[in-house]
C-alpha cells in the first residue's frame, strides 16, 4: 500500500529525513514513534502528499507521488487519504456539519445525510450546528475524524490524534481507529503513547531522521 | 456549499468587505456619468445636431423686436418667430406652432399641437405649474386649454407655448424676440443678405459646436478622474484582499489539505471579488446617477434619462475592476503550501 525507497527530505541545510525505506501493507496499522524533532511529522506529511520528498521514491496506493506538483498532490489526497491533525484544524466560521460537508464538496458533491451519519458514528450527532469555538478539544477531534473518513479513503493518517485529549476522549478516538482497522483501512499514526504502540501491527521507531 | 462558503467567509470579514465595496463604489460613481455622457447626453445632442431644422437665429437689436421679418431670399426655406415674455412670473413663448414644429423636428409632443386659445407647456413648466392635458390655464383675462406637454430637451422645457398673436396681445409687445431661420444652400450668402438688412444673425451650428466641444472636454476630464479612481480602486482592493489572504492562510492551507484544488480555491476568491464588484457597482451606479443628473443639468441643461446599458456597463466595469484587483491575491492564495500553515501550534 505504501512503499518508500531511500527517501530524503531536506529543509534548506537541515536534513529532516535521511534515507528512509519501509513498506506498509494494505490493512496494516503502523505507528511512527520517536523523540521530538526526529522527523515523524515530516514523514507523515510525505506519505499524506502534503509535501514532496527531496529525493527518493514514494509509492502510495499504486501511484508514484514523489514527483507530483502541488495541485496533483491535492487531487491525490482527496481521493486516497484521510488526514487527522494534532491541533484539530477546523474552519472557524463553519459549523461541525459544514466542516464535514466541505470535504465532501471538495471531493465531489455534498450529501448532508451522509455527513450527519458520519458525525453520528463518532458520537457527535448532538453538536451538528456548533461552531468549532463551541466544541471541546475531544469533540473537535471527533469532527475532524468524521471529516477524514467522509470520502472513504483507503489510507488514514493521524499526527498525534490523541495528544491534546484526556483519557476518556482518547479511548473514544482509539475505538474509532480500531473499528476502521477491523474494516480493513490502512492506518498510520504518529504517537508518543506506548499504549497506542501496542495496538498497531508495526512500529517505526525514528531517531534523527532515520529508522532504527 | 459553494454559496455558503463564500457568504460565510464574507460575513466573518464584513468590515474588510465593506471597505472593498466602498472602493469599487467610488470608481463606479465616476464611471456612471462618463457612460451617461457617451450614451445619453451625446446622443441627445447629436440628435439635435443632426436634425436641426433651423440653422440660423435672427436676433433684434438690443431691447428691440423684429416686427416684420423680411425673408425674401431664395435659400431661406422656412422661418418661425418666437416671442418670449413673462407673465405671473411664468415664462411664455409665443410662436407659429406649425412652423416651429417643422423647425424643431426633435421636439416630442405628448398630446396635440395647440390651436387658438390653447397652450403647450414645456415638460418642466408643466411639472412646476402642475399642468396636464385638458387643464385650464388663466393669464390675465385670457383662458387657455392645455393641449399637451412638450419635451424639447432644452431650455424651452421651462416655457409655456401659445399662439404668436395671442402672445403679442397678452404681453403688449409687438414682434418677435427671436426668429429661427431654416436655410438650404449657401448659408454664408444668406447671412450676408440678412446682415445687410441690419439683423443680428447667429449660426445655430456654432452654438451646437461649442456644446459639442464642452461635451468632449467634460468627457475627457471625467475619463481622467475615472482612470485615477479606477486605479485607486484596483490598488485598494488588492491591498484589502492580500491582507485577507494572509489572514486566512491557515484556513486556505487547511482547505487545500482536505482536498480543495486550485480551481475551486480560485473560484471562491473570484466569487467574493465578483460580489464585491457587483455590490460596489450597484451602489456606485446610484451615486453616479446623481452626479450625472447634476452634470447634465448644470453643464448641458438637459435632464439625463435612465439608460439600461449604462447600468449594465457600470456593473460590468465594477466587476472587472474587482477581479483585476484580486488577481495577485488569488495567485498568492494558490501558492500557499498546506504543510507550512498547518505546522506549529
Ligand atoms: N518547514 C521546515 N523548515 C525547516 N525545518 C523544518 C521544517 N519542518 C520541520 N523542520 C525540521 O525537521 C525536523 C523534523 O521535524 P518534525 O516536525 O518532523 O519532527 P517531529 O518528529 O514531528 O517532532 P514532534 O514530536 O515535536 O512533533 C526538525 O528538526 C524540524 O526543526
Ligand atoms: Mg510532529
Amino acid at each position: 500500500m505504501i512503499t518508500a525507497k531511500n527517501i530524503i527530505k531536506k529543509y534548506g541545510n537541515t536534513c529532516a529525513l535521511k534515507n528512509i525505506s519501509f513498506t506498509i501493507e494494505k490493512g496494516e496499522w503502523a505507528n511512527i514513534m520517536g523523540p521530538s524533532g526526529s522527523g515523524k511529522t515530516t514523514l507523515l506529511n510525505l506519505v499524506g502528499c502534503l509535501d514532496s520528498p527531496t529525493e527518493g521514491s514514494l509509492v502510495v496506493n499504486g501511484i508514484e507521488t514523489a514527483k507530483l506538483n502541488q495541485n496533483e498532490r491535492t487531487r491525490f489526497r482527496r481521493e486516497n487519504i484521510g488526514l487527522v491533525f494534532q491541533q484539530f484544524h477546523m474552519i472557524p466560521h463553519l459549523t461541525a456539519l459544514e466542516n464535514v460537508m466541505i470535504a465532501q464538496y471538495f471531493h465531489s458533491i455534498e450529501d448532508e445525510g451522509e455527513a450527519i451519519e458520519a458525525l453520528t458514528r463518532v458520537g457527535m450527532e448532538h453538536r451538528l450546528n456548533h461552531l468549532p469555538s463551541q466544541l471541546s478539544g475531544g469533540e473537535q477531534q471527533r469532527v475532524c475524524i468524521a471529516r477524514a473518513l467522509i470520502n472513504q479513503p483507503e489510507i488514514i493518517l493521524a499526527d498525534e490524534p490523541t495528544g491534546n485529549l484526556d483519557k476518556k476522549n482518547e479511548e473514544a478516538v482509539l475505538d474509532i481507529f480500531r473499528e476502521l482497522h477491523s474494516n480493513g483501512k490502512t492506518i498510520v499514526i504518529v504517537t508518543h503513547n506506548p499504549e497506542i504502540g501496542e495496538i498497531g501491527d508495526m512500529i517505526m521507531q525514528i531517531s534523527h531522521g532515520e529508522i532504527v | 456549499m459553494f454559496a455558503r462558503l463564500v457568504m460565510k467567509s464574507i460575513w466573518v470579514r464584513r468590515e474588510r468587505f465593506l471597505i472593498a465595496v466602498v472602493a469599487i463604489m467610488l470608481a463606479a460613481a465616476m464611471v456612471t456619468p462618463l457612460l451617461t455622457i457617451s450614451f445619453d447626453i451625446r446622443e441627445k445632442m447629436g440628435k439635435e445636431l443632426r436634425s436641426y431644422g433651423a440653422n440660423l437665429i435672427i436676433l433684434p437689436e438690443e431691447g428691440g423686436s423684429i416686427s416684420k421679418f423680411d425673408a425674401s431670399h431664395p435659400s431661406i426655406i422656412g422661418t418661425a418667430p418666437f416671442l418670449y415674455f413673462k407673465a405671473n412670473n411664468i415664462e411664455f413663448a409665443g410662436t407659429d406652432m406649425q412652423a416651429a414644429r417643422k423647425m424643431n423636428p426633435w421636439w416630442h409632443i405628448e398630446g396635440a399641437l395647440p390651436g387658438k386659445e390653447e397652450a403647450l407647456p414645456g415638460i418642466n413648466a408643466a411639472k412646476k405649474q402642475g399642468l396636464k392635458t385638458g387643464d385650464a390655464l388663466d393669464i390675465g383675462d385670457s383662458s387657455f386649454k392645455v393641449s399637451g406637454v412638450l419635451d424639447t430637451g432644452a431650455s424651452d422645457d421651462d416655457r409655456i407655448f401659445i399662439d404668436f398673436e395671442e402672445a403679442e396681445a397678452i404681453s403688449g409687445k409687438n414682434g418677435a424676440t427671436l426668429v429661427q431661420v431654416s436655410v438650404l444652400g449657401d448659408i454664408e450668402a444668406v447671412i450676408k443678405f440678412l446682415e445687410s438688412k441690419n439683423y443680428r444673425v447667429k449660426k445655430v451650428r456654432q452654438v451646437a459646436e461649442s456644446e459639442s466641444a464642452l461635451l468632449d472636454k467634460t468627457q475627457l476630464l471625467l475619463s481622467l478622474v475615472a482612470l485615477f479612481v479606477l486605479s485607486a480602486a484596483i490598488l485598494g482592493l488588492l491591498s484589502t484582499m492580500i491582507t485577507g489572504v494572509l489572514e486566512r492562510s491557515r484556513e486556505i492551507g487547511l482547505m487545500k489539505a482536505i482536498g480543495c484544488g486550485n480551481g475551486r480555491l480560485a473560484a471562491i476568491f473570484l466569487a467574493e471579488a465578483a460580489i464585491i464588484g457587483a455590490a460596489g457597482g450597484i451602489l456606485g451606479y446610484f451615486a453616479g446617477l446623481l452626479l450625472s443628473q447634476y452634470i447634465g443639468m448644470e453643464i448641458f441643461r438637459t435632464a439625463v434619462s435612465l439608460k439600461p446599458e449604462v447600468f449594465v456597463l457600470t456593473i460590468l466595469v465594477s466587476i472587472l475592476v474587482a477581479l483585476a484587483g484580486s488577481m495577485l491575491p488569488i495567485r498568492r492564495a494558490l501558492s500557499i503550501e498546506p504543510v507550512m500553515t498547518l505546522r506549529g501550534d
